[in-house]
């Protein structure tokens, strides 16, 4: 069953994957259990495979869509289950920024991997990153940008955390194509991530 | 070797023999152009107190430029762009907003430099609803008016090589435009009929256009102009396989059907790493190869140089990711000299920008990149 979850997710076949879900959960299978043996393992390798260049966006893209179609289906379940989130965390491209793919994928893979997550989008103010952090209390602030000219809006992001006196609050994930990691330590980021899997390894390595 | 008029220069190295120096380009293209922010610093600099040059694609903020700019840096082209549709249905909306005559709506951010697609309009369709989209018309006449006599003018009162038509993504690019470019991968996999449709509309649409244009310009052009990136900084946009089974006989055709109807070299704009597509375009019929985006992933010249240098011209390649925006004198010329090192020798390169010159590059590392080919671009390439 979870092969066939597997095989389902890797072709995109959102539909069938929600049916075998809801069979599984018919059957008794427990939420956590589809999620952690079903869909993580073959999700975590399309990851690898995207990595290593032995596949390419669109096939990621198909799983990870199927993956949050499951999800969907599962995450109602899971609140009677005594959830385990592996941490909360606010994630948006930042202002003057209007590209959104690589975040939300980032997005999908920690809420897939059991982080609680709240996406705030694209062209993302430092006020108002502020304003949803004091009401959502993250553990990790997660930013991305696109180009290199808004690049340097990640460190004004956090910049303005420091004049707020939040800085210490919490913990700061960059990404995004210009990102590299010397970028990252030039600016005091907590981590620095090139891809979705590295972001959740990432992302659990900065707050354990 | 006696300097050469720039139309015959560039003549030799596009059929693989060394002319008298490298031939050199910015500013025949919204991919191999200069954007507003440069360009203005750069008139500046130049003492240019009454620059013409105006906003030609705006996406990208390029500019046609003024011609003693062109002359200054000697560029060896000129361009004969399609024009606006007389019909022109884009329009500007409210906070720097802009709808395009697809129906695709684009947004320039606070500050920011470029328009980014804010409004997908295909984003939800089903495959019936291609049909019912508002496309535009093909056959106004506005796109090709004054094309013919404008490159018949510059064919027989200038020396410069002629380019066209600079303007336009291809049929990929404008399917994601249209479509989302998350939803249109993932529809290049499972939802291919859909994929295929919308890319059969554009292609017939863009045959049509370069039809008229071809029938204005085709026999005066050296170099035809096509971009449509299919390519990422670390990858492929996709496999080999979906790019052999979706994208490759739409292209072949497009590529067949401009061949027809002009002997001009054709030349293909796809950003990122894309050493792996390069035997396939070679294939289907592409001449020239840019930007040559020597910051991705595999894409060193001198192995690229080696590999396909002998069927394949290289036009681009001056990095412009780190290079060009942030290096000193020295740096733009240790890159410009290496790119000649690497592509020059035999012919089968144009030198310029990986890409537009962006706002950030200072004027006079774009002198010095020009400065440097006339220096140490010249034949035999001895250093």
């Amino acid at each position: 069953m979870y092969e066939d979850m597997a095989k389902l997710m890797k072709e995109g076949n959102a539909e069938g994957l929600v049916a075998e879900v809801k069979a599984m959960i018919g059957k008794g299978a427990e939420p956590h259990d589809i999620i952690d043996r079903g869909l993580l393992p073959p999700l975590q390798e399309i990851g690898e495979k995207f990595k290593n260049n032995e596949i390419f966006m669109p096939e990621v893209l198909v799983a990870a869509w199927a993956m949050l179609a499951a999800l969907a289906e599962i995450k109602p379940l899971l609140v009677h289950e005594k959830a385990k989130s592996a941490g909360k965390v606010i994630i948006g491209t930042v202002f003057g920024d209007l590209h959104d793919i690589g975040k939300n994928l980032v997005a999908m893979m920690l809420e897939a991997e059991g982080f609680e997550v709240k996406d705030l989008g694209m062209d993302v103010q430092p006020e108002k990153f502020i304003e949803e952090a004091r009401d959502y209390k993250p553990d990790i602030i997660a930013l991305s940008a696109l180009l290199s000219t808004t690049m340097p809006h990640i460190e004004k992001t956090i910049n303005a955390f420091e004049e707020a006196g939040l800085r210490e609050h919490y913990k700061f994930l960059v990404g995004g194509a210009p990102v590299t990691q010397d970028y990252a330590d030039k600016i005091n980021a907590d981590g620095y991530a090139s891809d979705a899997v590295s972001a959740v390894e990432k992302a659990r390595e900065i707050i354990s | 070797m006696k300097e050469l008029k720039p139309r015959e220069r560039v003549s030799r190295a596009l059929n693989f023999q060394e002319p008298d120096r490298v031939p050199t380009d910015v500013g025949t293209s919204a991919a191999t152009g200069i954007t507003k922010g440069a360009y203005e610093r750069l008139v500046e600099f130049l003492g240019i107190t009454d620059p013409q040059g105006s906003v030609n694609h705006l996406m990208f903020q390029t500019i046609t430029a003024d011609e003693r700019v062109l002359k200054k840096l000697g560029v060896d082209f000129r361009t004969v762009y399609y024009r606006p549709p007389d019909n022109n249905r884009g329009y500007f909306g409210p906070d720097d907003t802009h709808t395009n005559e697809w129906g695709i709506t684009l947004k320039r951010p606070k500050n920011g430099f470029y328009y980014d697609i804010i409004n997908h309009p295909l984003r939800e369709a089903e495959i019936e609803d291609i049909e019912r989209h508002d496309w535009p018309d093909p056959y106004d006449p506005g796109r090709t008016a004054g094309v013919a006599e404008e490159a018949q003018d510059l064919y027989q009162n200038s020396n410069y090589a002629i380019f066209g038509p600079g303007l336009e993504g291809g049929f990929f690019e404008l399917s994601w435009y249209l479509r989302g470019m998350d939803r249109f991968l993932m529809d290049l996999l499972i939802n291919k009929e859909f994929a295929r449709t919308l890319m059969r509309k554009i292609v017939d649409y863009r045959k049509t256009v370069i039809d008229r244009y071809l029938q204005a310009a085709g026999k005066y052009l050296d170099v035809y102009y096509y971009g449509d990136d299919i390519a990422m900084q670390t990858n492929p946009l996709m496999s080999m396989e979906t790019y052999r089974e979706m994208v490759k006989p739409f292209q072949k055709e497009l590529f067949a059907f401009i061949k027809e109807r002009t002997d001009a070299k054709l030349f293909y704009h796809t950003c990122g790493s894309i050493t792996d597509y390069l035997e396939d375009l070679i294939e289907i019929g592409v001449d020239i190869i840019n930007p040559v985006q020597v910051s991705a992933r595999n894409m060193d010249t001198k192995e690229l140089k080696k590999r396909f240098g002998k069927r394949l011209i290289f036009w681009g390649a001056v990095d412009t990711q780190r290079v060009l925006p942030f290096g000193g004198t020295l740096e733009v010329e240790e890159e410009v000299k290496r790119r000649i090192k690497d592509l020059a020798p035999g012919g089968g390169y144009v030198l310029g920008a990986v890409h537009n010159i962006q706002p950030d590059v200072p004027p006079e590392n774009i002198l010095t990149m020009f400065e440097t080919v006339r220096e140490y671009g010249k034949y035999p390439i001895a250093f």
